[in-house]
């Protein structure tokens, strides 16, 4: 029973890059430098939910992301999805995957082809896949527009006649095309003017409990994180530090990074005014300190930090934190 | 909304708006002027054979040396033959030529520029340094090196050209294709299980298409003075065969006291690398116009 | 008043007449107060700002308006005029860190140019001085990382050199246009916190552009609020939070997500698209997606008005 209610699984997911060395270097054995993108990641994602990953710039979240769907090869790691093996899947296969795994980008500028009109766009997706079925064209097109709240007319216009609201809808709308049981939203309303930002995370909101879709929703303000995760992680320099349910991590964060986090958020309330707890900035993935990645720059840093790092550990409810405290 | 403008300041906006709708027109304008004086030349050659008022190669050893006037308007050469009449004919061969050496290296080079810069890796080393190579070698120098292989002939500015000519475009087309790879598109397509082959040539190669189609129109013209170039040489099309660049040698001796015979097609030469660069100006503005209006 | 701006107008041609990006601005700045400019993105802040230091981009130009700096106007100053004020009495920081420091340069040598040639201070001395400006904005090991070239520096740090520049001459007014936007949180919280500390220091004004109102109420002592190239409300930083005039305004308080997001769901983002600034509407350009919008609405001039000078809204209604 609790099998089936998990729709991806990860497990020990890694990936580093290796810096070119120069040819001096390689003569003389000099190892080559590795940039730690995503480091030994384990999560699962039960079905019909939404799980956050909130992390700074070089956290290695849209790494993460675009490993699950083989976008970037990862280097280790087991990434089961309803029971397919989408680490070892055959090139054929993942292709057939990817029709279940949907993405939607940050940028709605550039997400879209310049050169297509969002009905040709809606079309070919649903061509490909054959999702489109018997339906007339214009009909499977209208349908899609309708589901993203955008009028059918907009099937003629090309991306650049579209405001970034409306492109973000037409972008979601072409994930959607090929009926998707999940979907990657990597960073889908940074872009936005705040103004707009509700009304994507509304239409999120509303599609999942229309078509039962899990989302993986990855940004990096924690406050549009809390307004569409069940289950939010946590993420420095590659690795999870924490992870729970969006509740337990908001109201009750146990890593001192999630703390700072959520210290530095500026609250529009003149009368609360905050102090920066961390300092300093997120290190080069070339030169991680030893021990504990956050050692550095946590208020709370003791001894063993800089030896050891420290490993998830899991409470009675579920929460995870990397903290040795 | 309502303007709550002083008349200073609404003389101010005037100017504004006049000032960029003059850019706009002149854009237009150039692209338009460029049209009409290319289109009207071409149309005059492609008709030549119906217009012309003597033949190609029609000797008249009896009106030689004769000055412009209506039963000649471009006058006639050493040998009488009516030079308007084999400026049309040498027009409609050059036209021919520079098309055919302009767009089909354009073809090969965004092919193999937009498989180099999509894929990269090995194919983009091979065809990388096949590019390198080929920009070393000086055009004129290749040009003539054929020639001496296979003797004088439009073969030789054929293999010359495409030989070489291939080489910018696909530079272009690749340098091109390296910013389009990483766009989000290009991503969201993977994403959504599309073949390779349909993502690089529907999805990446028509966004590929406008910095090749600009710096062609620029290409032709550069091709138009080299075919007339080696032709005037003696390299390339050969005399009595009517091509500008061999109307233009052959007058050559007899400026002094036959002008027209050189000078009236070398005019017409001027004019329609005018047209096609004017063409290629206004091309350039507009596209770009686009462009900003998309950013 | 350090600084007052009167009717300012700036406009862009656009393809069906003129775009006003900046239309009817009117602002005043005390010595020692940091103004939050405040507005989404094509609402007209970084115009207006531009507009006060004259470098509006082309084919942009200044229709209309007076601007007085110090008692001064500048809209009539020559190039040899307004060296004199950019970078000496007027320091300016932008967005986009990455880009704004020449990347073929030390930094140091960066900050020491400025000292020199705004401040006439001898090289050597300048050197010292830019050093000892490096440990102000808290750069560590100030004299080793003069000799860094901006490639070495991360983000934040850059920002922090970008700022010794802005700052070395000691102006009497800092436009910061966005200068945290493209920066990581935790680093946001401490660059602002730099800001807002140097400006009590040194004892100028300045002028916070930025999108976040968190980032204004955090930092800001008085507010503007724009929209479509209009200043819709402006007041003290709490009068703005607290008690809300403008619809505008209302609306985007109510559209920001909060950390307690996760306790009630729902988000109200404002209905609609942005404002497309080539086709407004005639009157009030914001009542297409304002709730309370009425016929008499078309009418309103955007001129604003308040039963306090120190509040006011451009809403009559």
């Amino acid at each position: 029973m609790a099998e089936n209610r998990v729709l991806m699984n990860i497990e020990g997911l890694s990936k580093r890059y290796s810096l070119r060395r120069s040819l001096l270097d390689a003569l003389c054995r000099v190892p080559a430098t590795q940039l730690v993108a995503v480091d030994n990641v384990s999560l699962s994602i039960e079905r019909g939910t939404v799980l956050g990953i909130v992390g700074e710039s070089g956290s290695g979240k849209t790494t993460l992301a675009r490993c699950l769907i083989r976008l970037i090869e990862p280097d280790t790691g087991v990434i089961s999805f309803s029971n397919k093996r989408i680490d070892i899947a055959t090139a054929y296969e993942l292709r057939q995957i990817r029709k279940d795994i949907q993405m939607v980008f940050q940028d709605p500028y550039t997400s879209l082809n310049p050169r297509m009109t969002i009905g040709d766009a809606l079309t070919e997706a649903g061509k490909v896949h054959d999702t489109i079925g018997l339906s007339p064209e214009n009909e499977y097109v209208s349908e899609l527009l309708k589901l993203v709240g955008l009028a059918p007319s907009f099937a003629s216009r090309r991306p650049r006649q579209l405001s970034g609201g409306q492109r973000q809808r037409a972008a979601i709308a072409r994930a959607l095309a090929v009926r998707p049981t999940m979907l990657i939203a990597d960073e889908a309303v940074s872009a936005l003017d705040v103004s707009i930002q509700g009304q994507i995370l509304n239409l999120l909101r509303d599609l999942r409990e229309e078509l039962k879709l899990t989302i993986i929703f990855i940004a990096h303000q924690l406050s549009v994180i809390s307004h569409v995760a069940d289950e939010v992680a946590v993420m420095y320099l590659g690795q999870i530090v924490e992870h729970g349910a969006t509740k337990d991590i908001f109201s009750n964060p146990k890593h001192p990074y999630t703390r700072a986090l959520m210290a530095a958020h500026p609250h529009p309330d003149p009368r609360n005014r905050i102090i920066p707890e961390m300092k300093g900035e997120i290190p080069s993935p070339l030169a991680l300190p030893r021990g504990c990645r956050f050692v550095n720059r946590c208020p709370h840093a003791a001894a063993v930090c800089s030896e050891s790092a420290p490993d998830l550990q899991t409470f009675s409810n579920g929460h995870r934190v990397a903290c040795h405290f | 909304m309502k303007y709550l403008l002083s008349h200073n300041s609404r003389s101010v906006g005037d100017r504004l708006i006049r000032r960029a709708s003059a850019d706009r027109r002149w854009s237009r304008f150039s692209l338009y002027l460029g049209l009409t004086i290319v289109g009207f030349i071409s149309l005059a050659a492609i008709l030549a054979p119906w217009i012309a008022p003597y033949g190609e190669r029609e000797i008249d050893l009896l009106s030689t040396f004769q000055p412009p006037s209506f039963k000649h308007i471009l006058g006639t050469d050493d040998m009488g033959r009516d030079v308007f009449s084999r400026v049309l004919y040498g027009v409609r061969l050059d036209l021919q030529v520079v098309l055919v050496i302009t767009y089909a290296p354009l073809l090969i080079g965004m092919f193999l520029g937009a498989i180099a810069g999509y894929f990269g890796g090995w194919i983009d080393t091979v065809i990388n340094r096949a590019i390198d190579t080929v920009m070393a070698i000086p055009f004129l120098v290749l040009v003539i090196v054929v020639v001496a292989i296979i003797g004088p002939g439009l073969e030789g500015v054929f293999i010359g050209v495409m030989g070489v000519g291939w080489a910018l475009y696909a530079r272009l087309a690749r340098a091109d294709m390296l910013v389009i790879r990483e766009e989000q598109y290009i991503l969201a397509a993977k994403g959504l299980g599309y073949s390779t082959w349909r993502i690089l040539f529907k999805h990446a190669v028509p966004n590929l298409l406008r910095s090749s189609l600009v710096f062609s129109v620029a290409d032709i013209v550069l091709n138009m003075v080299l075919l007339a170039g080696v032709s005037y040489l003696g390299l390339g099309v050969q005399p009595p065969t009517a091509e500008l660049g061999v109307i233009i040698a052959d007058g050559q001796p007899f400026l002094l006291y036959a002008w027209w015979i050189t000078t009236l097609p070398g005019l017409v030469f001027v004019f329609l690398g005018i047209g096609f660069s004017l063409i290629g100006d206004g091309l350039a503005d507009m596209l770009g116009e686009e462009f900003k209006l998309t950013v | 008043m350090i600084l007052a701006i009167h009717n300012l107008c700036t406009a862009f041609p656009g393809p069906n007449g003129l775009i006003l990006a900046a239309n009817q601005v009117n602002l005043q700045l005390r010595s020692g107060v940091t103004l939050g400019l405040l507005g989404e993105s094509g609402s007209g802040k970084s115009i207006t700002c531009r507009s006060i230091v004259g470098l509006v981009p082309k084919p942009g130009e200044i229709l209309n308006g007076e601007i007085e700096f110090e008692g001064r106007s500048l809209r009539r100053l020559d190039s040899q005029g307004w060296r004199k004020v950019r970078g000496s009495k007027i320091g300016m920081i932008f967005q986009d860190p990455m880009s704004a420091l020449n990347p073929t340069h030390k930094i140091g040598n960066q900050i020491a140019e400025v000292l020199t040639t705004k401040l006439g201070i001898p090289r050597r001395k300048a050197v010292t001085e830019a050093i000892a400006l490096l440990t102000k904005v808290g750069i560590a090991s100030p004299s080793r990382h003069f000799h860094s070239y901006p490639h070495e520096l991360s983000g934040g740090m850059r920002q922090r050199v970008l700022i010794a520049c802005a700052i070395a001459a000691k102006p009497r007014l800092l436009i910061a246009d966005e200068p945290t936007t493209a920066l990581d949180v935790t680093v946001q919280a401490q660059i602002l916190r730099l800001l807002i500390d140097l400006k009590v220091e040194i004892d100028m004004a300045m002028i916070l552009i930025s999108h976040d109102f968190g980032v204004v109420a955090q930092y800001c002592d008085e507010v503007a609020v724009m929209y479509a190239g209009c200043v819709v409300e402006y007041g003290s930083v709490v009068d703005i939070f607290e008690n809300p005039l403008h619809p505008y305004t209302k609306a985007l308080l109510r559209s920001i997500p909060k950390l307690t997001g996760h306790e009630d769901r729902g988000l109200l983002p404002i209905k609609g698209q942005p404002p497309d600034l080539g086709q407004l509407p005639t009157g009030c350009p914001f009542a297409p997606r304002c709730d309370r919008a009425g016929s008499a609405c078309s009418n309103v001039d955007m001129s604003l008005s308040g039963a306090n000078d120190a509040h006011l809204s451009a809403c009559p209604f």
